[in-house]
C-alpha cells in the first residue's frame, strides 16, 4: 500500500490496535503511557495493557494500546495489531508472528539486543536481515531505523524509546498531534530528561520523514 | 497527569492501571487504614494509597507480610472505620490463618480484601484461582472487568462489607491490574467515623465460641446472597431467540465480547457478565438456562462459575448443554485471549470463522521458527550477580563444583536462568531455608546453601533461620541483601527505615536479628569485593554447625538513579584488545547484559556499564581495566 492510501485507511479506522515490543529497560512504558494521554487529549478513549514486573528483568516487554470511541478489552486479538513499534528486530517478529496482518505497518529499530543466552553461546541470534526479510513477508509496510546508533550518537542509550515514538509520530498515520504528545512528555519528565528526549523525538521524526 | 488521580474534581476523567483505580476506589470510600505487602501484579495498590494518604489522611503501610497486613486492616475494620489490605493472589496463602478466623468474628467497619491474580504466571509461583478461596472461607467476593469498575466495585465492596460484616474480596488479574485506560473520578467521602471497639465474645475465636460463629456466618446467606445479587455487579443481556449463551466474569468476559464481534454474531449470543464470582448469580444463572440450550463458560484458570452452572442446571432439571473447561473447549490453564473464544464459539455452533491460508501459515511458520528465548537476566551491575559468581567459586574449591542451594522469591531467583543455574529449588516466600534444612537432614552428601533477600528474610526467613539454627542443621544461609524490594519494584521495608509513605522511621538490623539466634558463624561481605565474598562463602561451607553469610549491597538500579541525581561520574570498565585472548570468560561466567562481541574480542558498551568490576576480577588474562578519566 501507498503512503496515501495508507494514510486514508488510518484516517477511517475505529479502533487503533498499536503494539510496542521491546526489551526490559528500554522504557517501553513511557511511550506507551504518553500515547495513552495524547489520545485521552484528543478526546479518544484508550485501553492499555502492559507486562511488567519480572518481565522487567532484560525479558521481552510488549504493550498492547487501544485507541478508539468503543472499546472492549485490553488486549489486541490475534492477528488485529494495525501498528507494531518494536524497539529491537527479535522482539518485532515475537510479536509480529502473532499478531501482524498483511495490512499492518511496523516500525522496527534495526539493532539487537543480544539476549545472555546468545552471548553465552546456548543460543543464536538469526540474522537482522533475514528476520527483516520475513517480517516483510507477514505485511507490506516496514520500516527499518537504526535508533539505537542514533542514540549513540546523541550519548544517551536510554532515548531509543523516544527516537522510535518520533519515528512513529513521523508517519503521520495517528489522529493524535505532536505539539500535544511533546506537551505531555515535558510535563511528565524532569527538565534535564525532556531535552535530551525532545531531542532524540525530533531525530526519530525527520529519520522517517525523509524516507516515506 | 499522575497526580489527577488524588483530584477531587468529581467526573474528572484521568488514566489510571486497575491497580491505581481499585487504591481510588478505596480512598473515594474515606479508607483509613490500607497495609499490604508487596507482590506483582499487586504492588502498585498500596503504593499508590501511600502516596496520597497525607493528602487525605489515612495511614498506609508497607507490612512485614501479608499476614500482617490482614490483621492491621482486620483490627481497624474491629473498631468501625474503613481498611483495605491488598497483595498477591500467593500472599493470601500466608494471611489464610487469620482470614479463616474473621471471617467469623467478621467486621463493624467496611474492609475490603484486594487480591491480585496471575493466570500465564507472568510474575507468579502458581496461578491459583482465589475464587475457591472466597468460597473456602464464606467471604464475598466482587470481580471487576474494566478499569472503570475497578474503582466503582472497590467503592461499592466497602458498603457491602458493612452491611453483611464481613470482609468483602476484590479480584483482580494481572491484565486488569496492570491496563491502563480512562477513568472517571467520582467524589471522594471524608471519613467521619470515630474508631470504637464495641467489646464483646464475638472477638475471641475460643472453643465454645468459635462454632457458633460459623453458624452466624450461615445465618447471613441470605443477606449475603441478596447484596451480591444487585444489577451493578452482574449482567444479563439477552438478544430474540439465542444461539447460545455466554458467562464469564472479569477480562476474561472481555474476550469474549471480542469473540461475539470477531463473529459478528452480537444478535444471536446473550451474555452474563458475572461481577460476583461468590456467591455467584444463581437466578441470573437460572434465566439464562431457560433462554438457551447451550450455555458456553469463559473463565481463567479453574472451571469456578462452569460448576455452579452445572449445578444450577441440574437442581432445576435443564437439559442444557453446558460447554467449558470441564467439555474440553476451554483450556484449564493459563490466560485465555480473543482467538481461544471465537475458536470454542465456532465449535459449538459449527462456523468456520477463518479460512485456512496455506500460504500464510508457511510464512507464519517460518517466522516462527527465528524466535529465539529471552531469559530474564540480572541487571548490569546486579550485586547478586557478583555473590553467585563467588558461590560458584566457593562451591568448585570447596566441594569439587557439587552443592545443592535452595532459592528463594526476589530477584535472586534471576540465578535460576541460564547459564548460571544457581537456584536448585524456587517454591514460596522464606522457604529456602526450611527446603535445604530438610535436604541436610536427609543426608545429601554435598553442602547445601540455601539463598534468601532481605526483604524475604524478614518476611518468613527469620523463623526458619532460627529454627535450623537450633536444630544443628550444617546449613549455608546466603542472605542476599540488596536493602530494598527490588523485584516487586523498590518497596521499602523495615530494615531500610524508610515508610511506606517516605518518611524516616527506625531501622531493623538483620544483622543484629541474626546474631541474635545465637548463630556460630556470621560474616558480613560486599559482593564487589568478590574475592572477600569468595572466602567468606567457602569458609561457611567448611563450617560444622549452621553458617550465615550476608552479602550485602544496594540494588545497581537504586544505585545508578542515586549516582545520576547526585551528577556523580559513572565508573566505566573497559576491554583492552591486545590482551584479550576471547576466552569468553566474560560472555559466558560473568554474564552481564553491558558486555557483548565485536569482532574477535569482548566489548564492554561504556554507555551501559555502571563500573561494578566482576568482570574485571573474573578475567584471567588482566584484560578488563578501569578507564581513568
Amino acid at each position: 500500500m501507498k503512503l496515501k492510501e495508507l494514510k486514508k485507511k488510518f484516517s477511517t479506522l475505529e479502533t487503533y490496535n498499536i503494539i510496542i515490543a521491546g526489551v526490559g529497560g528500554q522504557g517501553n512504558l513511557l511511550v506507551s503511557e504518553l500515547i495513552a494521554k495524547s489520545a485521552i487529549k484528543n478526546g479518544y478513549r484508550v485501553v492499555l495493557s502492559e507486562t511488567y514486573g519480572a518481565a522487567q528483568r532484560g525479558g521481552a516487554v510488549n504493550s498492547h494500546i487501544r485507541i478508539g470511541k468503543n472499546l472492549i478489552g485490553p488486549m489486541i486479538p490475534e492477528g488485529n495489531c494495525d501498528i507494531l513499534l518494536a524497539f529491537e528486530p527479535m522482539e518485532a517478529i515475537r510479536m509480529g508472528t502473532k499478531f501482524l496482518n498483511k495490512n499492518s505497518i511496523v516500525i522496527m529499530n534495526s539493532h539487537p539486543i543480544l539476549p545472555t543466552n546468545v552471548l553465552s553461546g546456548e543460543a543464536k541470534y538469526p540474522d537482522v536481515n533475514e528476520i527483516l526479510s520475513t517480517i516483510k513477508e507477514i505485511c507490506n509496510n516496514v520500516i527499518s531505523l537504526d535508533a539505537t546508533n542514533i542514540a549513540i550518537d546523541i550519548g544517551e542509550m536510554l532515548v531509543v524509546n523516544t527516537i522510535m515514538l518520533g519515528a512513529l509520530f513521523g508517519m503521520e498515520i495517528l489522529p493524535l498531534e505532536k505539539k500535544d504528545l511533546l506537551d505531555i512528555m515535558k510535563s511528565r519528565l524532569l527538565k534535564r530528561y525532556f531535552d535530551v528526549n525532545q531531542k532524540a523525538f525530533d531525530l526519530g521524526y525527520s529519520k522517517v520523514q525523509k524516507n516515506i | 497527569m499522575i497526580s489527577d488521580l488524588g483530584s477531587e474534581k468529581k467526573g474528572l476523567r484521568v488514566l489510571a492501571t486497575g491497580n491505581e483505580a481499585i487504591a481510588r476506589g478505596a480512598i473515594e470510600a474515606g479508607v483509613k487504614v490500607a497495609a499490604a505487602y508487596p507482590g506483582t501484579p499487586s504492588s502498585e495498590i498500596l503504593a499508590t494509597l501511600a502516596r496520597f494518604s497525607k493528602q487525605f489522611g489515612y495511614h498506609a503501610e508497607w507490612s512485614i507480610n501479608e499476614k500482617v497486613a490482614f490483621e492491621v486492616a482486620a483490627g481497624a475494620a474491629f473498631t468501625g472505620v474503613r481498611s483495605i489490605a491488598s497483595m498477591k493472589h500467593v500472599g493470601l496463602n500466608v494471611a489464610m490463618d487469620a482470614l479463616m478466623s474473621v471471617n467469623q468474628t467478621g467486621v463493624k467497619g467496611g474492609m475490603v480484601l484486594a487480591i491480585a491474580g496471575d493466570p500465564s504466571c507472568h510474575s507468579s509461583q502458581n496461578e491459583q484461582d482465589t475464587r475457591y478461596l472466597a468460597k473456602f472461607s464464606e467471604l464475598p467476593m466482587l470481580e471487576p472487568s474494566s478499569i472503570q469498575e475497578a474503582k466503582d466495585f472497590t467503592k461499592e465492596a466497602f458498603k457491602v462489607s458493612e452491611e453483611t460484616e464481613l470482609p468483602v474480596f476484590i479480584r483482580t488479574l494481572t491484565r486488569l491490574s496492570h491496563s491502563r485506560g480512562d477513568l472517571i473520578l467520582g467524589e471522594i467521602k471524608e471519613s467521619n467515623i470515630e474508631p470504637h471497639f464495641e467489646k464483646g465474645r464475638r472477638w475471641g475465636m475460643f472453643a465454645g465460641v468459635s462454632r457458633f460463629r460459623h453458624q452466624w456466618r450461615h445465618d447471613r446467606d441470605n443477606l449475603v446472597a441478596s447484596i451480591v445479587h444487585k444489577t451493578q455487579y452482574n449482567n444479563l443481556d439477552v438478544p430474540k431467540e439465542p444461539i447460545l449463551g455466554i458467562i464469564g466474569g472479569g477480562i476474561a468476559f472481555t474476550y469474549a465480547k471480542e469473540a461475539i464481534s470477531i463473529l459478528g454474531l452480537e444478535n444471536k449470543i446473550a451474555t452474563l457478565k458475572v461481577g460476583t464470582p461468590f456467591p455467584p448469580p444463581l437466578k441470573d444463572i437460572k434465566k439464562l438456562l431457560d433462554k438457551t440450550e447451550k450455555i458456553l463458560v469463559v473463565e481463567e484458570i479453574e472451571p469456578f462459575l462452569e460448576e455452579y452452572v452445572i449445578q444450577t442446571a441440574y437442581q432445576n432439571e435443564k437439559q442444557s448443554k453446558i460447554f467449558g473447561k470441564l467439555s474440553k473447549h476451554i483450556p484449564k490453564y493459563w490466560e485465555l485471549n480473543a482467538k481461544i473464544v471465537t475458536q470454542a464459539i465456532s465449535k459449538i455452533l459449527g462456523i468456520e470463522f477463518q479460512k485456512e491460508d496455506m500460504e500464510r501459515k508457511q510464512i507464519l511458520e517460518k517466522s516462527k521458527s527465528l524466535v529465539i528465548n529471552r531469559p530474564l537476566t540480572m541487571c548490569i551491575g546486579c550485586p547478586h550477580r557478583a555473590t553467585f559468581y563467588a558461590l560458584r567459586k566457593a562451591i568448585r574449591s570447596v566441594s569439587k563444583g557439587k552443592a545443592i542451594i535452595s532459592g528463594d522469591i526476589g530477584c535472586y531467583a534471576l540465578g535460576w536462568s541460564p547459564p548460571w543455574f544457581m537456584q536448585d529449588t524456587i517454591l514460596c516466600m522464606g522457604a529456602s531455608i526450611g527446603i535445604g534444612q530438610g535436604m541436610v537432614h536427609a543426608g545429601v552428601k554435598v553442602p547445601v546453601i540455601a539463598t534468601i533477600g532481605d526483604s524475604t528474610t524478614l518476611h518468613s526467613g527469620l523463623t526458619s533461620l532460627i529454627s535450623a539454627n537450633y536444630n544443628k542443621s550444617k546449613l549455608v544461609i546466603l542472605i542476599m541483601d540488596n536493602s530494598i524490594t527490588a523485584m516487586t519494584g523498590f518497596q521499602p521495608h523495615p530494615a531500610t527505615g524508610i515508610t511506606a509513605i517516605g518518611e524516616s522511621t527506625v531501622k531493623a538490623d538483620i544483622q543484629k536479628l541474626v546474631e541474635a539466634s545465637n548463630i556460630d558463624f556470621l560474616r558480613i561481605v560486599d559482593p564487589y569485593d568478590t574475592e572477600q565474598t569468595y572466602k567468606a562463602l567457602s569458609d561457611a561451607i567448611n563450617h560444622d554447625k549452621t553458617s550465615v553469610v550476608i552479602s550485602r549491597r544496594e540494588c545497581a538500579l537504586l544505585a545508578e538513579r542515586d549516582r545520576k541525581i547526585a551528577g556523580k561520574p559513572r565508573q566505566v570498565y573497559y576491554v583492552d584488545e591486545e590482551k584479550c585472548t576471547f576466552c569468553k570468560v566474560c560472555l559466558t561466567q560473568v554474564n552481564c547484559p553491558a558486555i557483548s562481541i565485536r569482532g574477535e574480542k569482548s566489548y564492554i558498551n561504556p554507555l551501559e556499564c555502571i563500573g561494578c568490576g566482576l568482570c574485571a576480577y573474573a578475567c584471567t588474562f588482566g584484560a578488563i581495566l578501569k578507564k581513568e578519566d
